[in-house]
């Protein structure tokens, strides 16, 4: 516990913003790919690196930040849909096609980078990018630049947060948006209501993997850097997210789920900067991570054992013992459902 | 006066193909013909492996079919995916959770069985004001007192609600075929009779031509105008209007007996 | 209800968390030195043993505390841990490329303008951490890791007979790539041709060496953290690869970390620059100078490591201007 001054307890609130808010949109694609299309999409990993190396290597050269993004926008979206070709026309069950995604994804960023000479780099005082063109002119506005810099990020960084989460939420309640979701959910029933499920399912993957991208070229543009290894581990950072954000808002509905993405990003960043106050050395900070993602587990048992409770209270007022039935999963559950959805994924892809 | 032709099912095919070895194929239907006119309710039974449910299921495009052609009004739907064929053809399920979709609302599945077959727009909402007041005229009429719960995951329903509502689905918009699998199999017989009840009396109101699989014998006499009984992918006997409503349920249990020895199931007995 | 106290428990929470991180005691009119070590690699940690030991033994010993964080070479982890770093440290010090960059980006952007000064980086102007290595200007200088890799090249030509040399290492390390180009430029220098043997993990180590070509006769091996983690891979393939050849290949590592698995290696010596860029913080914090009229410092302290009992194991002859090298180790 070295931090002490008041300046420790600003930092405290500060320094996990950026984090908080570019990770929010990997989380919703996550989201997207395994709560809403029900597959664990790990090409999230390769578009990561894929677009921080882009983005870096873009920017250096002179291009717009805004127009890196777009560009990384797309290498996400143009990975998700080849993602999902692969499952749905090659009849790769989504695990490995994630994985030979994440692999193809990742080579080319090292690629991108040894063509560049081996780096991926902007100076971040020589470039504009998309959170310190705003902070530069709130440090011209006469603001410090200590809260110019994080008022950038919680000001554009909040405005792409929103705008996305709001387009979303919208699209996912179009016609297009609800078949999106019924097919992820129900194949049968949609195929039957003439819901073309394979399409619908190109479309998901292919939002949730442009998020990814969005989010990618955020970081490099935070960074000022992009490297081929900033991929790992983030399968990890979204579903621990999204777990806990779930913790709060359940998973009842779509809305809620946005929420929960966003929240939980939010919080993982917050409880990654208490285990660094803790373990400054970092020798047992992926341990803590394993602690945390266990803890949320049980704590959704919890919830769920209390729910139950109060919704079974509500319901025998309302109906009889026949009609109950309980629809709040516990991650542990959607764990344990999604594992044997990986191990039989080859199987219920053919039906 | 001839009734007008609804379903033409001529001389259907379909094998199933357990390993690379033609000699371990299954073969499902052989060669399947059937016509379904106008106004028809056409109770299917048969065992276990007769064909039944792989008919319907060839009927609807899971299954694509090797010989033969099925014509639905006059258009050859052979090559049609199964979403295409959705446009026409409406059906229930027999496990309650495969029918509807457990996470979303009352509302939200109403409403995509409200637009079934049709283009999904990505920019029209899903859920209009206007819709749930429809919808909610149409839960009240069913009696099951679900006009309330329209925002109520389908999830919280019993089974018998969610095979009642399923019912309600498939005829929101009006089907030129509807096809029940044993829709009633999963359900405790109380409910299993309510389910049938209701069942009847939307295909008698809505006038729409029914092929209903069904494991109770009863039901498959007392309910529809037609019966068909098969038996390793052939149709082996039909019976229809005086002819079926004087059928015992023993003459069906005689006739199963003279097929051989078990090919009759127990629960089918049991189900008696 | 429910959601509330949820809400309420949670806020408690980190209100609490960030008390007890206030509750660390009087410190703050120390200078704070924070430090970055990307991961925790032999190399690095000789820097930073070599930075934390010099300025704890200058005459500024109290009236300075390090705050060293660790990100275990997690990327996200490293750009967090360089915020908190940047907006609350005197000086940093980042050690290995991504954190020193790290902390350059956040010091930009909290926008202190504390001197950020780097180590273990090969190649400063290439990770956009300086312009200039004499005159780097703004606040940034450092000591950079970049070997005698010319030096060692020559005394692979000097083994005689050495037409075509390959460079192994990682693709998805920086500083190697730009060593392996150092190495081909030398190379073609002197008239000899040169390859690549790329891997991207420690998992493909071995079967990128067994397919080695049999016109290639020696093996250049740059300050590679995945291999010289896997260094006894490296040894345990050449040798197989070696029964099959004609003539034993000759392997030269740019790290003395490296030695096991090489016939020698030649580098600089770690905690040696950790010393150096600690006597560049002292003079911005003693004497007051400024970063960026520091220049940018290579390190002349040399590790030579002669693996003998590898290089008869396999029947190579060392050449005499190897053997008599000045403190060179001999295995």
């Amino acid at each position: 516990m070295i931090l002490s001054s008041s300046t420790s307890i600003q930092n405290f609130f500060f320094a996990p913003l950026p984090n908080g808010v570019i990770f929010a949109l990997l989380v919703i694609g996550v989201f997207l790919s395994f709560r809403i299309l029900d597959v664990a999409d790990l090409s999230v990993e390769g578009i990561i690196p894929l677009t921080t190396v882009v983005t870096a290597i873009l920017i250096h050269q002179g291009i717009n930040c805004f127009v890196a993004l777009l560009i990384s926008a797309f290498i996400g979206l143009a990975t998700g849909l080849l993602n999902s070709l692969l499952t749905v026309y090659l009849k790769i069950p989504a695990l490995l096609s994630g994985i030979i995604m994440m692999a193809a994804n990742f080579g080319l960023s090292i690629v991108f980078m040894s063509l560049n000479g081996g780096v991926a780099t902007f100076a971040m005082s020589a470039h504009l990018t998309a959170f310190n063109w705003l902070g530069n002119g709130l440090k011209v506005a006469g603001l410090s630049s200590y809260y110019a810099n994080y008022l950038s990020y919680i000001i554009v960084g909040g405005a792409i947060l929103a705008l996305i989460a709001f387009a979303l939420y919208f699209f996912f309640g179009t016609e297009l948006g609800m078949s999106i979701r019924a097919a992820g959910k129900n194949k049968h029933m949609s195929r039957a209501n003439g819901i073309q499920v394979k399409g619908m399912f190109m479309i998901g993957l292919s939002i949730s993997g442009a998020l990814v991208g969005i989010a990618g070229s955020l970081y490099a543009q935070h960074n000022g850097f992009g490297y081929s290894t900033d991929g790992t581990g983030m399968i990890v950072v979204g579903l621990s997210s999204l777990f806990l954000g779930e913790l709060i808002f359940g998973q009842k509905s779509f809305k809620r789920g946005l929420l929960a993405s966003i929240v939980g990003s939010f919080l993982y960043w917050y409880i990654i900067q208490v285990l660094m106050l803790i373990d400054t050395n970092g020798y047992l900070l992926n341990f803590y991570k394993a602690i945390l993602l266990v803890v949320v587990i049980l704590l959704g048992h919890l919830v769920k054992h209390v729910t139950v409770k109060i919704n079974n209270k509500k319901n025998r007022m309302r109906m009889t013992q026949e009609g109950e039935r309980e629809t709040i999963q516990s991650p542990s559950e959607m764990l344990q459902e999604n594992f044997s959805h990986f191990v039989l994924g080859a199987e219920r892809k053919r039906s | 006066m001839e009734k007008e032709k609804i379903l033409e099912l001529y001389d259907i095919h379909k094998t199933f193909s357990m390993d690379t070895n033609p000699l371990n194929d299954k073969k499902a239907l052989r060669g399947v013909s059937l016509t379904i006119y106008e106004g028809d309710f056409v109770s299917v039974i048969g065992s276990n492996g007769s064909g039944k449910s792989t008919l319907l299921n060839c009927i609807a495009g899971r299954f694509p079919i090797e010989e033969g052609s099925i014509i639905l009004n006059g258009r050859e739907l052979r090559k049609d995916s199964e979403e295409k064929r959705a446009k026409y053809i409406a059906r229930v399920f027999q496990d309650p959770l495969e029918g509807t979709i457990a996470s979303m609302s009352l509302f939200e599945n109403l409403s995509i069985a409200s637009r079934r077959g049709e283009r999904q727009s990505p920019l029209r909402w899903a859920l209009s004001k206007k819709k749930e007041v429809a919808f909610a005229e149409l839960l009240k009429s069913l009696n099951l007192g679900l006009e309330n719960r329209l925002n109520s995951p389908m999830g919280t329903f019993s089974g018998g609600q969610r095979q009642s509502i399923t019912l309600l689905m498939a005829t929101l918009k009006k089907p030129e075929l509807l096809l029940l699998d044993e829709h009633t199999a999963a359900l405790d017989p109380k409910t299993a009779r309510t389910v049938m009840e209701l069942t009847n009396q939307m295909v008698r109101e809505h006038n729409i031509p029914t092929l209903m699989i069904t494991h109770n014998m009863k039901d498959a006499i007392a309910y529809g105008n037609r019966l068909i009984m098969m038996n390793e992918g052939k149709i082996i006997f039909e019976a229809e209007g005086e002819e079926k409503k004087n059928l015992k349920v023993q003459d069906l249990i005689d006739k199963f007996n003279a097929l051989g020895e078990g090919t009759l199931s127990d629960s089918q007995i049991l189900a008696n | 209800m429910k959601k509330q106290n949820k809400i309420v428990l949670f806020a408690t929470f980190l209100l609490s968390a960030s008390l007890l991180a206030g509750c660390g005691g009087d410190e703050t009119e120390k200078t704070q030195i924070g430090v970055l070590q990307f991961g925790s690699f032999t190399a690095l940690e000789n820097v930073k043993k070599g930075f934390v030991k010099t300025l704890e033994g200058s005459k500024l010993a109290d009236q300075i505390s390090f705050n060293i964080q660790n990100p275990q070479a997690n990327s996200t982890t490293n750009t967090q841990m360089a915020a908190t770093l940047a907006a609350e440290s005197d000086l940093v010090l980042g050690i290995a490329t991504p954190s020193a960059t790290a902390l350059k980006s956040a010091v930009d952007s909290v926008g202190t303008g504390i001197p950020v000064l780097f180590a273990a980086v090969t190649n400063p102007i290439g990770a956009n951490l300086v312009n200039d290595l004499v005159l780097p200007g703004e606040n940034v200088t450092g000591v950079t890791d970049l070997g005698p890799i010319a030096e060692g090249l020559q005394l692979v030509l000097d083994f005689g007979g050495v037409d075509q040399v390959t460079s192994l290492f990682t693709a998805t390390e920086t500083n190697s790539v730009y060593q392996a180009g150092i190495a081909e430029a030398f190379l073609s220098s002197k008239g000899v041709s040169s390859s690549r043997t790329t891997i991207t993990n420690a998992g493909e180590i071995t079967s990128a060496i067994a397919s080695i070509p049999e016109e290639v006769d020696a093996v250049f091996i740059a300050t590679d953290d995945t291999i010289a983690n896997s260094i006894s891979l490296v040894r345990g393939a050449v040798e197989s690869l070696d029964a099959s050849r004609s003539k034993p290949l000759i392997v030269f590592g740019a790290d003395s970390g490296l030695v096991e698995g090489t016939t020698f290696s030649m580098g600089i010596d770690y905690e040696a620059s950790g010393v150096q860029v600690a006597k560049q913080a002292l003079k911005i914090l003693q004497d007051g100078a400024q970063a960026g009229s520091l220049s940018v410092e290579s390190c002349d302290n040399h590790t030579i490591s002669i693996n003998k009992t590898f290089a008869e194991k396999e029947g190579l002859d060392l050449p005499e201007s190897l053997l008599s090298k000045e403190g060179a180790t001999i295995l």
